[in-house]
């Protein structure tokens, strides 16, 4: 080591100590970030608007898969599906003890939820680039296709006491829109995220999770009174 | 011969240090590099027929080394998510061809060591066994209504979800607990061939394979054809299953050997018809039996004739 001796005292007294300052990401607009996060102070009716709102336009992309924002992957929230598993759920369970075939609430809803995430789990397992509540999120978004032919099923069901071959083959097609929808919606959002050679062994059960969905839908009857 | 990523200090000064580094070069590091990459994309068919073609000699002279070798993929501890990675590591053709191989018997290869090494999968026995699950409770569901509606009785036919739920318990059941007997029994006669536990778990998932489209076939309401199915589709996986287990085995007493070959096929039969009698309704004798509805809404008139 060098011999020169320093006095460290002289060094000490002439730096000024002046530490104050702010802490600022250069280029980025400082005032604004403030009012973004404190929402705490807001009206109860404009949280849950922007909620609905954001549900709602997620709603709309998964109609129009072909106009593909990518909104849908990141932002997800799981408010959608919740309210889709529910409402299929309630039209799908059996009646009674008169109609002992039909699936219960929770066999539904255990199946839809249970069979997102499973299907989910597989493309992460195969090497996936999605996040896991990407995947369930965007998942139970297009479940709403297939909501909808239930929905339109109900109301033929209901419209005519005795069923027909007609009445059957145009609840038959209206199923079969739905699930092609579905699938395609959810492969539209999804299919990118996995290498080639494993995209079939990702979007096969997909294809296989809304096929027993609308196996499900289609099979739902009257029950015998 | 220096892996140029390796930054290695050379000091003149000492000689053992000289001698441990060039000791080093010489070491299998460079080679667990190459197997780890997860670039399956180009990798997997030169890996694949590296190993494979490794296999017989190491398997006779030295299985250890076979075991290192093997043991060398899967380094992950087993709470991370990258070791059950390792255990969906397929490609689609690979899935195909596996499928395929399951259903075509042939003599000379041996299903497990030419397809399922090195790399066993869970992607296709825990998939094909749910496809199955569903073929069986969707094409129930449709023989029931088609035998039903040929008899032109007047009830109003609801389909029964709760096929899914048994025909999942006994497909799950055969899928996982066949391969833990057959592996223990395995591992009690000490056999050479070490097949490992996720092996077999694979060899049986995908010799379900074949029940599938049999299942969907299954829904046409001719009892001939559904016997003819069932047992063309016991006969072709039963013997893949034979084929694959009989080199495990050979080296055992004779009466062993059979009496283990014969269960493994029995077994697969007793599946196969444990389907056809309980989803698909097939009658054991000539004529068709009268097809029962899924509710007892007859039950009441039924009971007024006893009194």
């Amino acid at each position: 080591m060098a011999a020169t001796s320093v006095d460290v005292s002289d060094v000490t007294d002439q730096v000024p100590l002046d530490v104050e300052g702010d802490i600022t990401v250069p280029g980025a607009p400082p005032e604004e970030d403030e009012e973004d996060f404190s929402t705490l102070d807001e009206p109860v009716k404009e949280t849950i608007l922007r909620d609905l709102k954001a549900v709602g336009k997620k709603f709309v992309h998964v109609l129009n898969p072909l106009k593909g924002s990518r909104s849908l992957l990141r932002e997800w929230d799981l408010w959608g599906p919740l309210v889709l598993c529910v409402m299929v759920a309630l039209l799908l369970q059996g009646d009674n003890a008169a109609d002992t075939g039909a699936p219960q609430f929770a066999e539904v809803f255990v199946i839809l939820w249970v069979g997102a995430v499973v299907v989910t789990l597989n493309s992460q397992l195969l090497g996936g680039q999605l996040s896991f509540f990407q995947s369930v999120c965007v998942l139970g978004y297009c479940v709403l296709p297939l909501s909808i032919a239930l929905i339109v099923c109900r109301i033929i069901l209901a419209a005519s006491a005795t069923q027909t071959i007609v009445l059957f083959a145009i609840r038959f097609v209206t199923v079969l829109l739905g699930f092609a929808w579905s699938t395609f919606a959810a492969m539209a959002f999804l299919g990118d995220s996995q290498p080639v050679n494993r995209k079939a062994l990702a979007v096969y059960p997909i294809f296989l999770f809304y096929f027993i969905i609308s196996w499900m839908i289609i099979s739902h009857t009257h029950s015998d009174t | 011969m220096a892996d140029p990523g390796r930054q290695t200090v050379v000091d003149v000064a000492s000689q053992e240090k000289g001698d441990q580094i060039s000791s080093d070069d010489l070491q299998f590091h460079d080679f667990s590099g190459a197997t780890l990459s997860d670039g399956g994309g180009g990798l997997p068919g030169d890996r694949t027929s590296r190993m494979s073609s490794d296999d017989e000699p190491l398997l006779d002279a030295d299985s250890d080394q076979a075991e290192l070798l093997g043991g060398q993929k899967k380094q992950s501890p087993f709470w991370t998510f990258e070791y059950y990675q390792d255990f969906f590591d397929v490609d689609t053709y690979q899935v195909l061809h596996r499928i395929l191989g399951s259903m075509l018997p042939r003599p000379g290869k041996n299903f497990l060591l030419t397809h399922v090494r090195p790399n066993p999968d869970i992607y296709g026995p825990f998939w094909v066994c749910l496809t199955l699950v569903f073929t069986t409770a969707i094409s129930g569901n449709l023989a029931n209504y088609f035998s039903l509606a040929s008899s032109g009785s007047e009830y109003h036919w609801v389909y029964d979800f709760h096929k899914v739920t048994l025909a999942a318990a006994a497909i799950f059941s055969y899928a996982w607990l066949i391969p833990t007997a057959l592996w223990g029994f395995l591992w009690w006669r000490n056999s050479q061939l070490h097949f490992t536990f996720l092996e077999i778990i694979c060899v049986y998932g995908y010799s379900l394979s074949i029940y599938v489209p049999i299942s969907v076939l299954w829904a046409i309401p001719v009892p001939a054809v559904q016997w003819a199915l069932g047992l063309v589709g016991m006969l072709l996986s039963g013997s893949v299953l034979v084929l694959t287990f009989w080199p495990a085995v050979r080296d055992d007493e004779r009466k062993v050997t059979y009496l283990t070959l014969v269960l493994i096929f029995i077994l697969h039969g007793l599946l196969a018809v444990g389907f056809m009698l309980y989803f698909f309704s097939v009658p054991l004798h000539g004529s068709p039996v009268t097809p029962q509805p899924h509710r007892t809404t007859i039950a009441p008139a039924v009971s007024t004739k006893h009194i």
